[in-house]
């Protein structure tokens, strides 16, 4: 099963990634922020984490150091996004894969089926 | 239609799609930026949905895909129908590289969720460059909440901006209002008709367009065979390109050596001289002369007319010994003429500098500029209109003159503080005046910028050979009455 979850507070921007990731075949869950993220994987564990770097709450790197910092949670896979990078303090230890936004789709999902070939291998 | 006006500060072309329908590219300030979300609206017939097949036909031909969706029940067989009276159409791209499917059902049967989720699977699936949403008015007419159609608008955006895909919408409403459709897109553009009189004039209006320099305001088009022709308000363009002209000192000739040698030798090359007569008085004919000194030059000459066909002109021509009939048939010498009815003046301005652009043109007639006049609709433009026509001529060095008619029943000519004498360098006047009991007809050089002239008033006779100049006419009035011919 290939369960993603997608962590972003932009509403429109995880219904449209929701809808093009289900129609590969992923199946999808969706937070808006790094808090409600954890949340969501105490319960469930996806197959890799889709995260946006600025939230409120809980931003991106919180996020990404908390599940590093587990050791259940340690190795799912991460992928950050964010328009402004040089705005944060990013550690390659943070993330598998950063990518910059705006991204086409197409590319998206190319790095993150890499990223979970990967990992499963 | 070539490139005739080139925006000063187009952006980068690889942000930019460009429609690749005549004048539009130029309103909007180089094309659309990509991968946004667009509404095109305008009442029924305003042209909506030929313009965005036009754009997707125009890109399917470059090998793009291109998803066209209708939101109305009907088939697509009348759309088809429809498209098929434009040269644009392709009938062997339908269904390969245009693709028609149905929304319709996707949102009647699941609202905006539903068609929102069909939307992505298009997209998805087909990977189009451009895609058209025909019929937002379905979406309107299924009442979804306020916050239902934020979000899907929303969604919308992300969705088209996620799958590089440039989108437009179609609606059929007037009026830049604070609706979801309108605030939430990235470029609105209106389609309408405006009355003059029984007339109506078709225009296209920019209201918002994001990361492009659009020009504002409203701009004529046209639908012909080819699809839609947008002609930019010729004064915005002006003033987006700011063209400087560089003043030469090269002269060229009237092409009546008499007149050439009361005014240093002729005309300054690249200026604009205003011939100035009461109907008869020889306008025409001086302008004739004009184009003849330029073909004797070799020069690619040009005249624009709205009172006297190009059959007309070459008898007119051809009585006072200008034979402009070889030059007409081997394409040195062209003739624009249009009747001053139902013309769009922005079409006219487009053709005549078309024209000059394409064929090099360096002396130009405009026979009457009363015509511009004439099928103005909107009279307010018409400064602004002719300073940007002059500068335009002047940027392209083209030597021109304009004739322009003068009442013919007035006890004496008044000069007035016309704005319209600032747009010429050279002003000749002609008119009739009794001299020694009979009329005459007089020439007065009024104006020369850039260099000097004889100022007395002359008597000009028009014969079998053409203008001459017989002399100040103060010097035939004091001669015995009739010795003048």
């Amino acid at each position: 099963m290939k369960l993603i979850l997608i962590v972003d507070d932009e509403v429109d921007l995880t219904t449209t990634y929701s809808l093009l990731f289900k129609l590969h075949g992923f199946e999808v869950l969706t937070a808006a922020n790094g808090r409600e993220a954890l949340d969501l994987i105490a319960t469930t564990r996806p197959s890799v984490v889709l995260s946006d770097l600025m939230m409120p709450v809980m931003d991106g790197i919180a996020l990404s150091r908390t599940l590093r910092s587990t050791a259940d949670t340690a190795s799912i896979p991460i992928v950050l996004m964010s328009g402004a990078p040089e705005r944060h303090q990013l550690t390659a230890g943070d993330y598998d894969v950063f990518i910059r936004k705006p991204v086409r789709f197409p590319d998206l999902l190319q790095k993150i089926v890499t990223l979970m070939d990967t990992n499963s291998n | 239609m070539t490139d005739t006006y080139r925006t000063k500060e187009a952006p980068a072309d690889n942000h930019l799609l460009r429609t690749g329908i005549g004048g539009l590219d130029v309103v909007l300030g180089g094309g659309l930026p990509k991968d946004h979300l667009y509404l095109i609206q305008g009442l029924a017939g305003s042209g909506k949905t030929t313009l965005a097949c036009q754009i997707g036909f125009i890109h399917a031909k470059q090998g793009k895909k291109v998803l066209v969706l209708t939101l109305i029940a009907e088939s697509h067989a009348k759309l088809l129908q429809h498209l098929a009276n434009f040269r644009f159409f392709d009938e062997s791209l339908v269904g390969k590289q245009v693709l028609f499917f149905g929304g319709y059902k996707a949102l009647a049967e699941g609202g905006l969720r539903e068609l929102l989720s069909f939307i992505s699977s298009c997209l998805n699936t087909h990977r189009p460059e451009i895609m058209i949403v025909d019929g937002f008015r379905s979406i309107r007419d299924s009442r979804p909440s306020d916050i239902a159609l934020s979000e899907f608008m929303h969604s919308l955006n992300a969705l088209v901006s996620a799958m590089s895909c440039t989108a437009f919408l179609l609606s059929p409403v007037e009026g830049n209002v604070a609706e979801s459709e309108n605030t939430l897109v990235d470029g609105l553009i209106e389609l309408s008709q405006t009355a003059d009189g029984v007339r109506a004039i078709r225009e296209l209006k920019v209201f918002k367009m994001r990361g492009a320099k659009h020009l504002l305001g409203k701009h004529a088009f046209e639908v012909k065979t080819d699809g839609l022709v947008v002609y930019p308000r010729l004064e915005a363009v002006a003033t987006c390109t700011n063209r400087a002209s560089v003043p030469s000192d090269e002269t060229v000739g009237f092409g009546i050596p008499d007149l050439d040698a009361l005014t240093c030798h002729g005309l300054k090359q690249g200026s604009v001289t205003n011939v100035i007569g009461t109907p008869g008085a020889g306008k025409t004919i001086m302008a004739l002369h004009f184009i003849q000194e330029g073909l004797r030059n070799n020069e690619t000459c040009l005249i624009l007319g709205f009172f006297e066909s190009p059959q007309r002109l070459l008898q007119k021509g051809r009585k006072v010994g200008i034979d402009l009939s070889g030059p007409m048939r081997d394409g040195r010498l062209e003739m624009l003429w249009h009747l001053p009815l139902e013309v769009l003046i922005d079409a006219l301005a487009t053709e005549l500098l078309d024209n000059i652009d394409r064929r090099k043109v360096s002396r130009l007639v405009i026979d009457g500029v009363e015509g511009f006049h004439d099928v103005a609709v909107h009279e307010q433009r018409m400064k602004a209109f002719l300073i940007a026509l002059v500068n335009e001529l002047r940027a392209r060095n083209v030597t021109t003159l304009i004739t322009q008619e003068l009442p013919y029943f007035r006890e004496s000519y008044q000069r007035s503080d016309s704005a319209e004498s600032v747009l010429y360098e050279n002003i000749v006047l002609l008119r009739s005046e009794e001299v020694n009991d009979r009329d005459c007809r007089l020439l007065s050089v009024m104006k020369m910028r850039e260099s000097g002239y004889d100022p007395a008033h002359q008597v000009m006779t028009i014969s079998d050979h053409g203008i001459r100049l017989e002399g100040p006419v103060s010097r035939i009035r004091k001669s015995r009455p009739g010795s003048e011919q």
